[in-house]
């Protein structure tokens, strides 16, 4: 009898969670589980075929992340596009790097991809990362977010120019904000000191969003991190973004200029893209880019990137690699300098 | 319960010293903090130090330990990693429900119900609710894709 | 006051209402799975809100929750299996009031704390959010660092029996927590190259493995004794009204304190319910029965975790930065939803600021319904026999410490942290303090190493700054109470003299 009871309670949970879900899930797609890369090969013999189940789009970080989010939004757009379901899995540890060799293990076969970041060219010169970009064939790039500049409203200086002839003043004097000493935006600092030849004091904190909060406790003088992560607070007159680490301005701060404007060739930021194993066949490539670049046209997708105040730049293949390959090059050298490769 | 303190204070020294002796590896980019080794030693000394107390305190140590049947435990802590190892050879799916009523069968249950019902009913959830609504993608193994 | 009542109005929609029913349910039911946490249950339901109206969409993760943070009290009372790792500290003595046979009343005292301290919370959220946000903006580096300090300081009282050994498993973890990525310099300690380890051992597959699959492994040596143990022996004794007259305080001291630690960024439920059971504690009459089923400290870890959800939304609402993990995903629903979390937030979104108020005050009385009506239920899983409930819980351990982060290697932690603890329990090392430094000490280095490189190798600025100067004067405290109580008690058995009584000692 009271077996049936806690049955009965069971049941009645389960069918409330399946209503609840049930309601509103459409992206709640069922997923195959991951090829593993023992299983035969098995090249596509006929492209047009591609693909015939469902893709596989691993995402190394946690879910509900800023990069999971993207990842989803952009899987829903490229369903329609792709002509199958599309299931996002989170994939985590050794700091994005468990999934990303997940992925440079699997079968090059285009069913399993990853949605990539911009670590992928710093992490393996620190030591971290026994796999490099070399080791995926690049789809399209998605999204760029450059290192900004960004100070208290209050702070003495209301451009770069000023920023940088008080930084020259006082060495040392400016604490800068970020995230982990080699993560991307301790390089954002680092390579304004590079080109600019001025001397900040980096403070590195667990990402952007504590660096932020430091800035306007007054903790720290200013930050290096996204656009995206400082846009509320901008908008809301606490604090000013000087300038951008980019060569083109940022589309959710088209006012701010940027360190190519002044004079700096530099570009320093978060890139996300899809990428596949290396070896995938050119043809699945060729339709794979083809489905995202346009899902990332859609229109949802890009309400979506601009109530998150992330940029959208779109690369096709090729464009693609040639940018990650540039960043390698670029990153191997910074990390290099700053005595973090191993 | 002396002798097994004993024991806990000499293994935690050999943690402490084994953390300990690394640290001397690490490459010191010390700027103005403390650098990356000193935290680590600070816990390991400590820990030297707490080991110490506690073998000299376990002359007079008053605590018992806890009687119980061990093999039992033991032949579960098996199981598991019964079920760990197999996973991701042959698949969540076969090797769970085969595991669990291996261990009601120790168990001495005879109820047929509960013999079969058990193993199929907890994989039959995992797969509804991790699976299916919480997309969860549990290994399969490699036969499986 | 006239936007309050315009919240009333919109929560009271027949949709809404039916989100914060189902979206309540679903959360006590994740929450009290061990594995799956308040965090991931908000993050696996994100997607679904994508395509919700604002309103609907947030309050259906508010729900979640609010729901798991109190459902993970139930198998920490029950089964000594933290849903959550906020409710680590409710098992230390909820359990222990399971094994007395007194289940029933720690869930009523688990439930009622719960709802008052989330009511409360939130409506310290509601009046003062402002002027507290300004408060947490204070916190920097130093006073991270005194605040972890504390925490850290809190195992020499979760200890139990031995001290030296409650101090030995807080420092074995402290090592276990430097393993990974450095959190200043970068450098890659103790990792021997391998990716997993280069991220670090997380701390919820310790969790699991420590309490969860440990407990399994104990219940596991019973199995072929068929006599009534606690199980049969469900005492229906229910919380008494005077009883609960004395729980007032500690409910509303715990609250304070979990708002508190809920608004500081970086700072969650599990370390606020450690910080209030510890104050409970302090400023008990009988200190003495903690860790042995005190119901204060079942009710000082359950506001206290509850009072954290409405804390952490303090910050998250007003200035845009998230209080604890759970926020920090919801974070990104406000933002998916076009609100942008911060100072414009409350003049350009004031009606649905104050709807969501109102429905989190409606989430935190959902806890109150559910548990009233469910705590008959849930006790019956006492019931079930141990050689039927260990398997099932053996294999929550697997496929929830999996289905964190979908990586096999937190699987094999847990099942090494659950031989561990099995191991830890019978020889008396107490596994709270692991946890406990699993937690605290990343965050402890972090901002000591970080406050350093803001004052460019200063000490001083652990000392002139008021607010860290205080945490740090309370963390010598509480390390030293418990040995001076110790040594006050060894004196007053040696000389027998009544006042030195260690209980009158505050």
């Amino acid at each position: 009898m009271k077996k049936k009871v806690m049955v009965l309670t069971m049941l009645a949970f389960m069918l409330v969670f399946a209503a609840a879900c049930g309601n509103n899930t459409e992206s709640a797609s069922e997923q195959k589980p991951k090829a593993t890369p023992s299983e035969e090969k098995e090249v596509a013999k006929d492209e047009l075929k591609f693909p015939e189940k469902p893709v596989t789009l691993v995402v190394p970080y946690a879910a509900g992340g800023g990069t999971d989010a993207t990842a989803r939004a952009l899987a829903k757009a490229a369903e329609e596009f792709l002509g199958q379901p599309i299931g996002v899995v989170n994939k985590t540890g050794g700091n994005a790097i468990v999934g990303m060799s997940e992925v440079a293990n699997a079968k090059p076969d285009g069913y399993t991809l990853l949605f990539n970041t911009s670590e992928i060219v710093i992490l393996p010169h620190q030591g971290m990362s026994p796999i490099t970009y070399e080791d995926f064939a690049q789809i399209a790039q998605i999204n760029f977010d450059p290192s900004a500049l960004t100070v208290p409203a209050d702070a003495p200086y209301n451009t770069l120019e000023e920023f940088l002839a008080y930084a020259k003043e006082n060495p040392g004097k400016i604490r800068v904000g970020g995230s982990g000493t080699g993560g991307i935006w301790h390089l954002g600092s680092a390579s304004i000191e590079k080109v600019t030849g001025v001397k900040l004091n980096y403070v590195p904190y667990d990402g952007g969003a504590p660096a932020k909060t430091a800035l306007l406790g007054g903790h720290i003088e200013a930050v290096t991190i996204s656009p995206a992560e400082v846009l509320t607070q901008v908008k809301a007159g606490e604090l000013k973004t000087l300038a951008v680490l980019a060569t083109d301005r940022s589309d959710s701060m088209p006012d701010v200029p940027t360190f190519n404007e002044a004079g700096y060739d530099v570009a320093v930021g978060v890139w996300r893209g899809i990428d596949a194993p290396a070896g995938t066949p050119a043809e699945v490539i060729e339709k794979l880019q083809e489905a995202f670049l346009k899902a990332a046209k859609e229109q949802e997708f890009i309400t979506f990137m601009e109530n998150n105040g992330l940029g959208i730049v779109l690369k096709g293949s090729e464009d693609y690699h040639k940018m990650v390959k540039k960043d390698n090059d670029f990153y191997k050298e910074l990390l290099g300098e700053l005595g973090l490769s191993n | 319960m002396k002798k097994a303190n004993q024991i806990a204070s000499l293994i935690g020294i050999a943690i402490a010293m084994f953390f300990f002796v690394l640290t001397f590896q690490f490459k010191q980019i010390e700027y103005q903090d403390t650098g990356p080794a000193l935290m680590p030693r600070l816990y390991s000394g400590v820990l030297i130090v707490l080991a110490l107390i506690l073998f000299f305190n376990s002359y007079r140590t008053k605590e018992k330990v806890e009687k119980g049947n061990v093999k039992m435990a033991l032949i579960t802590m098996a199981l598991v990693l019964t079920i760990v190892v197999l996973i991701p050879i042959i698949g969540f799916y076969i090797i769970t429900p085969i595991v669990i009523f291996v261990f009601l069968k120790i168990c001495q249950q005879t109820n047929k119900k509960i013999l079969f019902g058990l193993p199929i009913g907890v994989v039959l959830f995992i797969f509804v609710f991790f699976q299916k609504i919480l997309s969860v993608p549990i290994p399969t193994g490699i036969f499986f894709q | 006051m006239e936007l309050l009542l315009q919240g009333l109005m919109n929560v009271l929609d027949i949709k809404v209402v039916s989100i914060l029913f189902l979206s309540g349910a679903v959360g006590i039911f994740i929450g009290s799975l061990p594995g799956l946490t308040a965090t991931m249950g908000v993050a696996l339901l994100l997607p679904v809100t994508f395509g919700m109206e604002p309103v609907k969409g947030i309050l259906l993760l508010v729900g979640v929750y609010f729901g798991a943070i109190y459902g993970g009290s139930i198998s920490a009372i029950l089964l000594r299996t933290p849903g959550t790792p906020s409710s680590a500290a409710t098992a230390l003595d909820g359990y222990e009031m399971t094994k007395k046979g007194l289940a029933y009343k720690a869930l009523t005292v688990s439930t009622l704390s719960s709802t008052i301290g989330g009511i409360l919370s939130v409506i310290l959220l509601i009046f003062i959010a402002p002027q507290l946000a300004k408060f947490a903006l204070k916190f920097s580096a130093p006073e991270t660092f005194a605040l972890a300090l504390f925490g850290l300081a809190i195992i020499s009282s979760i200890s139990g029996t031995s001290l030296v050994k409650g101090l030995m498993a807080g420092f074995a973890g402290l090592l276990i927590a430097s393993i990974g990525i450095d959190p200043i310099g970068g450098f890659p300690r103790f990792t021997f190259g391998t990716a997993n380890l280069m991220g670090g051992i997380s701390y919820i597959p310790v969790l699991i493995g420590l309490f969860a699959a440990s407990e399994a492994f104990h219940t596991a040596e019973n199995v072929l004794i068929q006599t009534k143990t606690v199980s049969t022996s469900i005492n229906k004794v229910k919380l008494k009204w005077a009883e609960f007259k004395k729980l007032i305080i500690v409910i509303l001291r715990s609250t304070f304190i979990g708002t508190f630690i809920g608004m500081i960024p970086g700072a969650g439920g599990d370390i606020a319910s450690f910080v209030s059971y510890n104050e409970a504690k302090r400023w008990s009459k009988n200190p003495d029965e903690f860790g042995k089923g005190n119901m204060e400290g079942v009710s000082a870890s359950e506001a206290a975790n509850n009072g954290c959800t409405g804390g952490a939304m303090i910050p998250l609402l007003t200035l845009g930065i998230p209080g604890d993990a759970v926020t920090a995903v919801m974070l990104g629903a406000l933002m998916v939803q076009g609100l942008q979390p911060g100072p414009l937030l409350f003049t350009n979104h004031a009606d649905i600021v104050y709807t969501l108020f109102i429905g989190m005050l409606f989430a935190n009385m959902l806890i109150l319904f559910y548990g009233m009506l469910g705590i008959r239920l849930f006790v019956k899983i006492l019931q079930i026999h141990k050689a039927i409930l260990t398997p099932i819980i053996l294999v929550l351990c697997i496929v929830g410490s999996y289905a964190l982060g979908n990586n096999f290697f937190d699987v094999w932690v847990m099942l090494i942290a659950g031989i561990i603890g099995y191991v830890m329990n019978k020889y008396n090392f107490p596994p709270s303090p692991v946890i406990l430094a699993l937690i605290l000490g990343p965050m402890m280095e972090a901002s000591l190493r970080r406050a350093l490189v803001i004052s460019s190798g200063d000490v001083s600025i652990f000392f002139t700054r008021p607010i860290s100067a205080t945490l740090l004067l309370l963390a010598i405290g509480t390390l030293l109470y418990p040995i001076i109580l110790d040594w006050k008690k060894t004196r007053k058995t040696t000389t027998d003299a009544k006042q030195y009584d260690a209980s009158n000692i505050d």
